[in-house]
């Protein structure tokens, strides 16, 4: 899942014309971690609240990885991360 | 949340590099914040406290900021710790949500710390 994640990644930062330098393989591995969070918790109250939460958790990562790589994106990109959490939680 | 936007925004304000930060971090931070600030609420933050913290983002007070977010963030994790105990988050949920507030923190820190005096 994480290489999936990474070429996801990948081509969504192309997709906006950017490229991320901050450490891909970090991102991705993380957004693997908290989709699999995701996949254990699935049955507890609060669960659409914590999809939310984990996008925002690998965004806020992102911008952190970024910032210390001095990388560029925009809103879309975490658009994107949500739907995909959200797919490989419910396919797990 | 648009006062945090424009708390955030202004305390970028002579970051060098601020490209760096505002196109991920500073909107990742937008997004989160919300919740933040309601698991804050929750924990017993007032609306002081929480009107604090913001008011030193907008000035761009980087060492206020970083004080008041600590008020913050403790009484963040108080809200989780309360909405675990009634049961309306289960404790996956509360890990996902103290993963939120420990991200949030580092952010702030990224933010507070790019200044250097």
């Amino acid at each position: 899942m994480t290489e999936e994640f990474k070429g996801l990644l990948t081509d969504t930062f192309e997709s906006v014309g950017r490229e991320f330098t901050g450490d891909l393989e970090e991102l991705a591995s993380y957004m693997t971690e908290r989709a699999e969070h995701l996949a254990a918790i699935s049955h507890e109250p609060g669960f659409n609240e914590a999809v939310l939460v984990e996008r925002d958790n690998v965004a806020v990562k992102a911008g952190i990885l970024a910032s210390r790589a001095a990388d560029l994106a925009d809103q879309r990109i975490i658009g994107v991360i949500q739907g995909a959490i959200r797919i490989a939680a419910v396919a797990l | 949340m648009r006062g945090l936007l424009c708390a955030l925004v202004i305390l970028l304000t002579g970051c060098t590099g601020p490209r760096t930060r505002n196109t991920i971090l500073v909107p990742a931070l937008i997004e989160a914040w919300p919740k933040v600030e309601a698991l804050a609420l929750t924990g017993g933050a007032t609306e002081t406290q929480v009107q604090l913290f913001e008011n030193s983002m907008r000035a761009g007070d980087r060492f206020g900021a970083a004080g008041h977010w600590i008020v913050v963030r403790e009484a963040a994790f108080r809200g989780i710790d309360d909405r675990l105990a009634s049961g309306s988050i289960g404790p996956g949920v509360a890990a996902s949500l103290t993963e939120l507030v420990n991200n949030f923190d580092n952010g702030i820190i990224d933010l507070t710390r790019r200044r250097v005096l």
